[in-house]
Order: structure tokens, then C-alpha cells, then sequence
């Protein structure tokens, strides 16, 4: 059978493609192995099942303190047999890191590369940290990273087209990235300045208001629309960026354990300069880009918003006392590259050359920034990738007591937004009686809830001086309620069962 | 007549034998016939069935031409010398013929034109208003032969039938002669003649074919019958039905009912993002582009009828004179009719006065019910002679190629597309509120949501105006139905039921957008009742529409022009619970909103009512109308006047079905442009 090179090509430019996404299915098969676990991803999980165990399937069980679509994104998992061990958030973010590289493969052709320099862009991309920790984490960093790639393509589209459809895919883009990331205000609001760089001059001369109407309406009907969920669901328009658990604060209430925030919280122009450093050696492809664009004006527009757009962001971000890690915005340029790649012709061996090293310096430079200024779960990870981690779960607190209502399965009453590694030890949510249910709500106005059992932290611990029934009921840990006896004590957790059950 | 004898000319008889048309014997016979009775020699050639006229004229028209048209102008001081070069030059680029170009610039009057055309053949010119034509040589059955090719049977003179005609032909002798089926000869006399002759003998003819012809011929496209028997039993089993469940289970039903309006909503949300995002490609701006029509050539150009019904409407007939003329086509192949209603002595004095060149033809609709804009241009379609045609409103200013870009998408086009429209937009867009709305909507109506409905192949509503024909596949639907009064909604769903091809273009005409909101009320009324009409005439067979529309065209249907009147329809109820909701914060709706339907409604509520207020935003920006952007904020109320025309044209569908609430034009204090980068500028 004959097949043309340039299909040829193709296939083995999706090969390529493939083998990765088995590599990176490889690597955190081998991160979960060496116990490595990240609380966000196992919190998304315990949400998702906690919300569909309960005995009405109901949106706001989710609660609106954080951004939905990564938790949507989960549901369908929930049905698979065999994914109840907490796995589904890694696959999800392995399968949307295959898209990503799959929907970049697509927009490749655009520029007519070669297949082995194809090949050599994909591991460059995924070797860097960023790429590689938001694929294997199993946080909702891969997610951001497809809205920030269709960000940039859709700018980079309204820099060359300016074409309705390409203002509508920044606008929608935008929209979704609120339900994605709840950073999205800030990489939003770091955009605004730079639109007068992407649009045409003369729509910006002719019409800014319409132009920055154009593209922010649909953000502000999404924020406009998640404040009144927030007002007919929890009574309050502004709940999620005043309530304390909230995903949109970042790191506001707990500035202590953020060294970032420490140092630069508050301030905008000491974060730009501090993020301009990680960039430059994380990600000094880009500035490559930008030198290598400065004779073509579209490239290099889009070339400069790339490298200034995240920067901004982060300087916002930290002004607010959100961000909490600079990598937690500067890590999307990895999709930022990938989108720029798809613009930007590299037809000399020369330039590709160049890129290829500026491509390969970034990656070291990353993984030197991830083992000096990572956070604690990006070092945690780190140390996972080598097999050198030995965590001994005998005495996760969390863990013992879900395997035990595993295997207990009766009616327990548990205040649930501190608990959710219990949820998702446990593996599924039926017969909890959790924060949001209105059995709950019923039952914490008893002096004594009708419930099979009840389980509570040691109150003298953080997370037991924030359990709502510590509060409600400040001497069940220590001793008991009328009717009740202790069935577990194991850890810091105690767990009180009805005496005739 | 010709003659027998003299001058350097050969003989008559002598040319026929000489081309062998007839023989010796047959010549000698007929000059002995000429010598006992008298009579010029062609008529007793004729008379006698020796030679077709056809035949005759074809052999012999060098014979009876004296001197050509534009010297024998000159020669009698009508045209100057100028002009004839003039028309010479632009003959040249129009490949029509001279007498249609002086004609069509106005330099000679039709009646001073047809006594030199008679001249030229040597045949006499007659007044009929003078000499009236003998009634009862008319076939009444081919009164739109005779008004579509501008001839009728005159007299009969010495056995002879004497023709009247305009212009003389090849084509038209072979018309004139399959027509009257005998002998005949010609005489010439001006179309005005003809025209105003043949409606007023067969006024009543045209105008019971405008109303009747569609209700006999195709009584199911027909919405003559607002209910069919069927739809009223259906309605009356649905009904009772409904009352009978909603008794037994109250609350499950309202939920289903809920459920089923919040669904339908959402989905019909999801369409009109699919429309806005197929309708906002690029390409659909660039069908024709300026290049094609600056490569057109204009000999090849098919003569255009423009229909032009108007209503008590003399204030506006000046500006579409003037934007007609400044048409980048060839007038000589203009076929321009002013469409007027006979009792509307305003109009028609006002058309007179303006003095209009000959491509202008008044036509004069006689009194009859219904009274609608339909009828009256299915009246004018027995008087239209283009190949294609086009209708436009009075107020309205098309871009100066469109005419050629039509031609140009058509030829681009599938073989089978009927009718390409044109977009449409407004000249006083930010004269008030409700132009700036009215404007962003039909930027959306025109620029987006049609070319996509093109895309998908769904049935496209016409606009009112620039809709652009081809005049056979026109004639042979049986026009437009008279008793619809959204007859171009009706007509481009019936196209695609027959199979045909609806397109859309590039090309803009702006209207004047209604700026007073009782006027907007009357004008929406009729629309969303002729949408209700329209909806109810296709639905009558609702299988056979799928079968003929197929899965997306008939969904498509359903939801846009179906989605259209449920929108107006429930926009106020639905505001009203919310509204109610709001201020007492009552607990009385919450069993008919459980869980999924609540999620669904709130999606509704918040996305899909934000992005349809994004979709308006679109529409302004497209059109690089920056400044109403803002302004789409305000749509929402904009949606319940909309509701407020919907339950008028609602009640109006139940009591007055036919009637055609007329939209007064010319309120406007804007200047009549077809610019469209200065659309905001009001007169001085």
C-alpha cells in the first residue's frame, strides 16, 4: 500500500504523540506509586462523589467556592467501575494533556514542519516541569492550559484575521476560562491593557469602549452569572470571594504559608520583576521569540503579549494576595509557547536550531526553578519522580478513618470541607450525611441528630476548631452524646455510633 | 401597409418568389385578387395563409425599414447629436438597442418613440387610447401573454388581424404569432397604450389570478384557510387533553410543561449560537466580490424587473426614483414597475408629476380584498417582462452593484437556487432607541443568522425587499400567496419544499428603521402574525414537511421560525414569574422547578439571555456600528415590545387574519443613504 510522505508524516507525527501520552500515563502510574498524592485533586474527587452519593443529586451540593469544570469534567468517572480509588482527576488531566498535544498537533500543520521536528517540539513541550506536572498531578492546571492555548490562538487569530469569528473565540474563551480557573479574573484583567496590542489600531482608535465590550461582555455575564448562582444558592451574591474556604481568595487568608506571598503580597511591581526572573529562566524561549519576531509586526504582537500577559497576570494576582506560587499562572506558558509555535515559521535550520536550544535551556531552567522555588507538593512530586519518597500512610489520619467507614457503611454525619481525603478514602459519598444535604441541615438543629453515627477531629487541632459540629456540638469529641457510644478512636478522628444500631 | 408599386425597391411579390416563400401561380393569383378587390399586396398574402408572418417579415424587414432609429431622431430635431453619440457609446457597452437606451435616459417620451419606430417600419403608429382596439379579438385567457410581451389584437382590417405592438422582433412576431394562432399584421403603438389598456379591460382577470391563482392551484401553501379542520381537532384533542391531565396531575404536568418550554428555549438558544458562529465566516462577506462585478460585462446582463409596491407613500417615491437610477446596471434593461393601489390618487399623481423616464411603468392595482402587498406584486408580475426580479420597499437605498452582484451569485450558484436575498440594514440607525435596536437586529437577522441558515440548508424567511428571482421559477410557484401577510417568510419556505435553493449575498440595501414605537408595534404585529401563518401553513402536513425539508431543514424550521413567535410568545410570562419571584420571594413556584428544570431555567436566564445580548452586540460591531454596542444591554426591553407586537399579531390572527397593517414611512429626519460608513447622519 502506498502512502504519501506527507501522511506518512502525519502518522508519525500523531505516533509520536501517542507514545508521549503513554510515557506521561507511565510517569504518574509511577508518581502515585511512590505516593505521591495532591490534596487539590483528591478534594475535587471527594467533592464530585460526595455531591453524587448524596440522596438528591443537586448542583449546589458542589458549592460555588471554586470553578465547576474541573469538577464537570469528573462526573462521567464517577460511573467507571475500578475509579473509585481516587485515580479519575490524574486521568483527566493525562486525557487533557493528550488533547492538548493532539489539537496542537492539528494546528501545526499551519506552519509545515517536518515530522521528526514535530516530534522534537512535543518532547520538548512535555519535558518542561510546568507541562509535566500539570499532565501528572492531577490538578486542573492541564485544563487551564487548553483555555490559555485557545486564548492565544484566538488573539493571535484577531491580530492576523480580525475577523468576527476571532473576537468571539477570545470573548467565549474567556467565558469558559471563569468556569476552568478561578486565576481567570486576573489573566482577564492583564489582557485588557494589552488588547490595544492585538486589535487592529484602527478599531481601537475608532472604538476602545466597543472593542473591550466585544471581548469582556461574556467574561462579565460569567462572573455575573456565578455571583447570582451565589446568591440564590448560598444567599449571598459575593460568597465566593468572601467565604473563607473559597477557591477565588487563593492564598488571602493563609499569606503564612506562602512564601510568595510573604515576600511580595500586596505589591505589583516587585512580583513583575520576581515573576520576569522565573520567566527568564523557565521559559527564555519566549524572550527568543520575541527577537525573533521583530521583523514580521503580527508575530511579534503576539510574541509580546505572550511574554507580558502572564506577567502582569501574576503581578495582579499577587497584588490581591491570590496567587499563591508564580508558577500557578507563569506554568500556563508552556501552552502559551505551544500556541505561539503554530504562528511563527521556522524555515531556516538556523532559527530552528536556536529555538531547539531555547526550547531545551527552558526546560532545564524550569526543573532548576521547580527543585529550588517550587511549592512543597511540586518538591513532594519532584521527589516522587525520582522513587525516593517514603511516606508511611499508617498514619494518615484521614486514610485510616475512610478505610474503616469503607467498611463500616452505615449513616455518618461528617462536616465535609476538611474532610474530604476521609470522602475519598472511602470511595463514594452514599450514606454520608455531608454539609450540604438537608438531612444535615435538619439534623444539626437537633440536641441530638437522628443519625447512625458521627464523626469528628480532635478539636484542639485546626481542622477540629473549624468542624461545624465541633461548634455545634463542642463536648461530642471528648465525651460522647446522650445515646451514642464510641465505635473509633483512631488518629485525632472519633467516631460515635447510635447505641440501638 | 406596403405597398405594390414604385421606386427603386423590388416588388413584394417578386422578393417572396425570389426567396421561394411562395410560388409564380400563387402571386399571380393573389395580384388578380389584388386588382378585383383593392388592398396592399402583403395583406392578401398574408390574409390568404400564403406565408406566416413570421416568414414574411423575415424575408422582407430591409424591405419596409426606412433609415435607422437614431438618424430618423435626429432628423426630426428629438435627439441631438450629442446624445446619439452618447447612446451609440453606451450601446457599445450595454448591447441593448439604441431606441431602449434613449428610452431608458429619458431623451425621447415612449409615445414620440413609438411614432418613429412606426416610421422605420413604415407602419402606421396609433393612439389606442384614440382608435380603441376591438374588444372582442382579445382571448382573455391569454391576457398575461399579451401584458408580459406588450402586444394585444387591435382590429381587424380586410380580413386581416391587425396586431398592436411596441417594438418589433423576431422573438415577439413568433409570441405574437403562437398567441393569436392566424394571419395577422402589425401596427405600433406606445406601451403605455398597451399597459393602460390592458388593465383596464382585464383588471379583473389580473386581479382575481394575484388573489385566487395560488389558493386554487395550490390550496395547501395557501393560508386563505387560517385553521384546516385537522389543526382544529388536533387543537381541540390537544387541549382537552391537556385540561384532563393537568386536573389528574397538577403538579407533574406543569413540571413537564415547564421542562418542555425550558427545554425548547435552551435549544432554541443553542440554534441561534450555531447561526451566529456559521453566519459570522468570513466568506459569507466576500461571496461577490468587488472585482467579479467590475469584471461583469454588461452585454451579458439580463433584463431586471424591480417591483415596487407602494402605499400612500408619495413623500418617499423621489429617493427610490433616484436610488433606482443611480443603479449600477443598464437601464435600458430595467423593467421598473411602481406598484400602486388604484384608489391611492396621492401616489400615482405624485409618479406623474415626477416625470419618470420610460423604464418606469405605473401599474395600478384595482380595489380588491385582500388588500396586500402580495397581491399587488403577484397584479405586477403580468406586467413584468425581466428575466429576474427584485422588489423593493419605498424607503429603501440598495447599494449601487447589487443588482450585479445578484446576477454575479447567481451564476455562482447551484443551478437550482430560486431567489437570492440581499441583506438588509438602515440609514437612521442612531436616531433613537428603537432604530439602534431595531438596526442591531436586523444586522444580526441579515448578516448573521441567514447566510448560516443558508449553510445548514434550512429554510430562510425572506426579507420583504431585495429578494432577488428568477422570474420563471417566480411565475411557476404561483407567486406569492396574497393572503399571508409575511409572504416572503412563506415564500422562501415554500421554495425549499419545492426543492429550490434560497441564497443569500453580500450586497446591502438600507431601509428606513421604524423610529416610532406604536408604528414598530403595527409593523411587528404583522410580521410575527405572518410568521404564525406562515408556521401553520407548513404544518399542516407535518410528515410531508419532513420528508420534503429533511432532519435539519424541518428542526431548523421549527426552532427559527417556530422559536420566533414560542420566544415573543412566553418573553413576558416568564418575566412576569421572575419579577413576581423576585419582589415576594414566594415559595409558590418551587414544585414546578425542581432540580433539572430550575438548572435548565437559570441557564436560560443567565447564559443564554447573556449571550443573545452578546449575539446583538456582534451585529453592531460587524456592521462597525461601534456606538451601539452599549446599547444591547437594553435588549431585553426591546424583547418585550417584541412580546407586546406577538400577542397583538396573536389576537389579530383569530379576528382579522388578512389584514396588513401598514407601516407609515418617511418619519424619519435622516438623510436616505445607501452608505454604509456613514449611516449616522441626519439631514441637514
Amino acid at each position: 500500500m502506498n502512502i504519501s510522505p506527507v501522511r506518512q508524516r502525519n502518522y508519525g507525527g500523531k505516533a509520536v504523540l501517542a507514545l508521549i501520552a503513554l510515557a506521561m500515563c507511565g510517569v504518574t502510574i509511577w508518581l502515585l506509586s511512590n505516593d505521591f498524592q495532591l490534596a487539590a485533586a483528591t478534594q475535587r474527587w471527594a467533592m464530585v462523589t460526595g455531591a453524587l452519593g448524596a440522596s438528591d443529586v443537586l448542583l449546589e451540593n458542589l458549592s460555588f467556592l471554586q470553578p465547576h469544570f474541573p469538577l464537570y469534567v469528573l462526573v462521567p468517572f464517577y460511573f467507571i467501575p475500578g475509579l473509585d480509588t481516587g485515580a479519575a482527576p490524574y486521568l483527566v488531566a493525562l486525557l487533557a494533556a493528550t488533547f492538548l498535544l493532539f489539537m496542537w498537533d492539528r494546528h501545526l500543520k499551519e506552519v509545515e514542519i517536518s515530522g521528526f521536528r514535530h516530534a522534537l517540539l512535543a518532547i520538548l513541550i512535555v519535558s518542561h516541569p510546568a507541562f509535566l506536572w500539570a499532565a501528572t498531578s492531577g490538578g486542573h492546571l492541564m485544563l487551564s492550559m487548553i483555555a490559555f492555548y485557545m486564548l492565544y490562538r484566538s488573539a493571535q487569530h484577531v491580530i492576523t484575521e480580525h475577523d468576527i469569528h476571532s473576537y468571539i473565540s477570545l470573548a467565549v474563551v474567556f467565558l469558559i476560562f471563569f468556569f476552568v480557573d478561578s486565576s481567570a479574573i486576573f489573566i482577564f484583567v492583564a489582557l485588557l491593557p494589552l488588547l490595544v496590542v492585538i486589535a487592529p489600531i484602527r478599531t481601537v482608535m475608532v472604538s476602545p469602549v466597543g472593542l473591550y465590550l466585544i471581548v469582556g461582555t461574556p467574561f462579565a455575564f460569567a462572573v455575573g452569572t456565578w455571583a447570582y448562582m451565589n446568591w440564590i444558592f448560598e444567599g449571598d451574591p459575593l460568597f465566593f470571594i468572601t467565604n473563607a474556604d473559597s477557591a477565588f481568595m487563593g492564598g488571602m487568608l493563609h499569606i503564612q504559608d506562602f512564601p510568595w506571598l510573604q515576600q511580595y503580597g500586596g505589591q505589583f511591581f516587585m512580583p513583575l520583576i520576581a515573576a520576569t526572573g522565573y520567566m527568564l529562566v523557565a521559559y527564555p524561549v519566549s524572550v527568543y521569540l520575541l527577537l525573533d519576531t521583530m521583523d514580521n509586526s503580527y508575530r511579534f504582537r503576539a510574541s509580546f503579549v505572550l511574554l507580558l500577559h502572564p506577567l502582569i497576570a501574576i503581578a495582579i494576582a499577587t497584588s490581591q494576595y491570590y496567587l499563591m506560587h508564580p508558577f500557578e499562572i507563569l506554568g500556563l506558558l508552556s501552552a502559551g509557547v505551544m500556541a505561539e509555535l503554530t504562528f511563527i515559521k521556522m524555515q531556516s535550520r538556523r532559527e530552528f536550531v536556536l529555538l531547539v536550544i531555547f526550547m531545551f535551556i527552558s526546560s532545564v531552567g524550569g526543573w532548576w526553578l521547580f527543585s529550588q522555588a517550587g511549592n512543597p507538593e511540586m518538591k513532594h512530586w519532584m521527589q516522587a519522580l525520582q522513587g525516593d519518597t517514603h511516606q508511611d500512610s499508617s498514619n494518615d489520619a484521614d486514610l485510616a478513618l475512610g478505610l474503616w467507614l469503607k467498611h463500616n457503611r452505615q449513616q455518618t454525619m461528617l462536616y465535609d470541607r476538611d474532610a474530604y481525603e476521609v470522602i475519598a478514602a472511602r470511595g463514594d459519598a452514599k450514606g454520608l450525611v455531608l454539609s450540604f444535604s438537608n438531612e444535615y441541615k435538619s439534623n444539626i438543629r437537633e440536641r441530638i441528630p437522628n443519625v447512625a453515627q458521627i464523626a469528628v477531629p480532635d478539636p484542639t487541632t485546626v481542622r477540629g476548631r473549624r468542624d461545624k459540629l465541633n461548634i455545634r456540638y463542642p463536648n461530642l469529641y471528648d465525651f460522647g452524646m446522650k445515646g451514642f457510644s464510641i465505635v473509633y478512636d483512631h488518629l485525632g478522628w472519633r467516631v460515635y455510633r447510635k447505641k440501638h444500631v | 401597409m406596403s405597398k405594390t408599386g414604385g421606386g427603386a425597391k423590388p416588388r413584394i411579390g417578386e422578393l417572396l418568389v425570389s426567396r421561394g416563400l411562395i410560388s409564380e401561380e400563387q402571386l399571380e393569383r393573389v395580384l388578380a385578387q389584388q386588382k378585383r378587390e383593392g388592398g396592399p399586396i402583403g395583406h392578401i398574402i398574408l390574409a390568404n395563409r400564403l406565408v406566416s408572418t413570421i416568414a414574411f417579415y423575415d424575408a422582407l424587414t430591409d424591405h419596409f425599414r426606412r433609415g435607422r432609429i437614431g438618424d430618423l431622431l435626429v432628423s426630426k430635431g428629438v435627439l441631438s447629436n450629442e446624445q446619439m453619440e452618447e447612446a451609440v457609446q453606451i450601446q457599445s457597452e450595454w448591447g441593448t438597442r439604441l431606441g431602449d437606451i434613449i428610452l431608458a435616459k429619458g431623451w425621447v417620451s415612449p409615445y414620440v418613440m413609438g411614432q418613429v419606430l412606426a416610421e422605420h417600419f413604415d407602419k402606421p403608429h396609433v393612439d389606442l387610447m384614440d382608435r380603441r382596439p376591438d374588444i372582442s379579438l382579445l382571448d382573455r385567457s391569454k391576457l398575461s401573454v399579451y401584458s408580459e410581451n406588450l402586444f394585444m389584437p387591435w382590429q381587424r382590417e380586410d380580413g386581416l388581424l391587425k396586431v398592436a405592438v411596441v417594438d418589433v422582433t423576431p422573438e415577439l412576431l413568433k409570441i405574437v404569432n403562437e398567441t393569436v394562432d392566424e394571419p395577422f399584421d402589425f401596427i405600433v403603438t406606445s406601451k403605455f397604450d398597451i399597459i393602460w389598456l390592458l388593465q383596464e379591460i382585464g383588471g379583473t382577470y389580473y386581479s382575481g389570478k394575484a388573489v385566487h391563482e395560488l389558493a386554487n392551484t395550490l390550496p395547501q401553501y395557501s393560508a386563505s384557510e387560517v385553521f384546516t379542520v385537522k389543526q382544529l381537532t388536533f387543537l381541540f384533542v390537544w387541549m382537552t387533553l391537556s385540561i384532563i391531565i393537568l386536573a389528574i396531575w397538577p403538579i407533574q404536568s406543569l413540571v413537564v410543561l415547564n421542562l418542555s418550554i425550558s427545554a425548547f428555549l435552551m435549544l432554541n438558544f443553542g440554534l441561534r449560537m450555531l447561526l451566529g458562529w456559521v453566519g459570522g465566516e468570513k466568506h459569507f462577506d466576500q461571496y461577490v466580490t468587488d472585482e467579479e462585478v467590475l469584471a461583469l460585462d454588461d452585454r451579458d446582463l439580463p433584463v431586471y424587473t424591480i417591483l415596487l409596491p407602494m402605499f400612500h407613500e408619495a413623500a418617499t417615491l423621489p429617493n427610490i426614483a433616484q436610488a433606482l437610477r443611480t443603479l449600477d446596471y443598464p437601464l435600458s434593461k430595467l423593467d421598473i414597475k411602481l406598484i400602486l393601489e388604484q384608489e391611492d390618487d396621492e401616489t400615482i399623481d405624485a409618479a406623474k408629476e415626477l416625470g419618470l423616464e420610460g423604464i418606469f411603468e405605473i401599474i395600478r392595482v384595482p380595489e380588491s380584498l385582500p388588500q396586500t402587498k402580495p397581491k399587488a406584486c403577484n397584479y405586477a408580475l403580468h406586467f413584468s417582462r425581466g428575466e429576474m426580479a427584485t422588489i423593493y420597499d419605498g424607503e429603501d437605498a440598495p447599494e449601487p452593484d447589487q443588482l450585479k452582484k445578484a446576477v454575479i451569485a447567481f451564476r455562482k450558484s447551484p443551478e437550482n437556487t430560486a431567489v437570492i436575498q440581499g441583506r438588509l440594514n438602515y440609514f437612521n440607525v442612531a436616531e433613537n432607541w428603537l432604530t439602534r435596536m431595531f438596526t442591531m437586529e436586523y444586522s444580526l437577522w441579515f448578516d448573521f443568522y441567514l447566510p448560516a441558515l443558508d449553510y445548514l440548508r434550512i429554510p430562510i424567511p425572506l426579507g420583504g425587499t431585495s429578494n432577488h428571482f428568477k422570474m420563471s421559477v417566480l411565475r411557476e410557484m404561483g407567486g406569492w400567496d396574497p393572503y399571508n401577510v409575511t409572504e416572503d417568510c412563506d415564500f422562501g419556505v415554500r421554495l425549499t419544499q419545492a426543492g429550490y435553493r434560497v441564497g443569500v449575498m453580500n450586497s446591502t440595501t438600507f431601509e428606513e428603521a421604524n423610529n416610532s414605537i406604536p408604528n414598530w408595534i403595527r409593523q411587528r404585529s404583522r410580521w410575527l402574525k405572518g410568521y404564525m401563518q406562515s408556521y401553520l401553513v407548513h404544518m399542516r402536513s407535518p410528515f410531508k414537511l419532513y420528508g420534503e425539508l429533511g432532519h435539519v431543514g424541518f428542526w431548523g424550521f421549527q426552532f427559527f421560525i417556530g422559536g420566533t413567535i414560542v420566544s415573543a410568545m412566553l418573553t413576558p410570562v416568564l418575566f412576569l414569574m421572575y419579577i413576581i419571584w423576585l419582589l415576594t420571594s414566594t415559595f409558590a413556584f418551587d414544585p414546578y422547578f425542581p432540580s433539572f428544570v430550575l438548572y435548565i431555567t437559570l441557564f436560560n436566564l443567565l447564559i443564554a439571555n447573556g449571550m443573545l445580548i452578546y449575539l446583538f452586540m456582534l451585529s453592531g460591531f460587524k456592521r462597525r456600528y461601534f456606538g451601539l454596542i452599549p446599547w444591547a444591554l437594553t435588549v431585553p426591553f426591546y424583547w418585550l415590545l417584541q412580546s407586546w407586537a406577538g400577542y397583538k399579531g396573536f389576537w389579530q390572527l383569530i379576528h382579522n387574519p388578512f389584514y396588513w397593517e401598514k407601516t407609515h414611512h418617511g418619519l424619519t429626519s435622516f438623510e436616505v443613504t445607501h452608505s454604509a460608513t456613514q449611516p449616522e447622519k441626519p439631514k441637514a
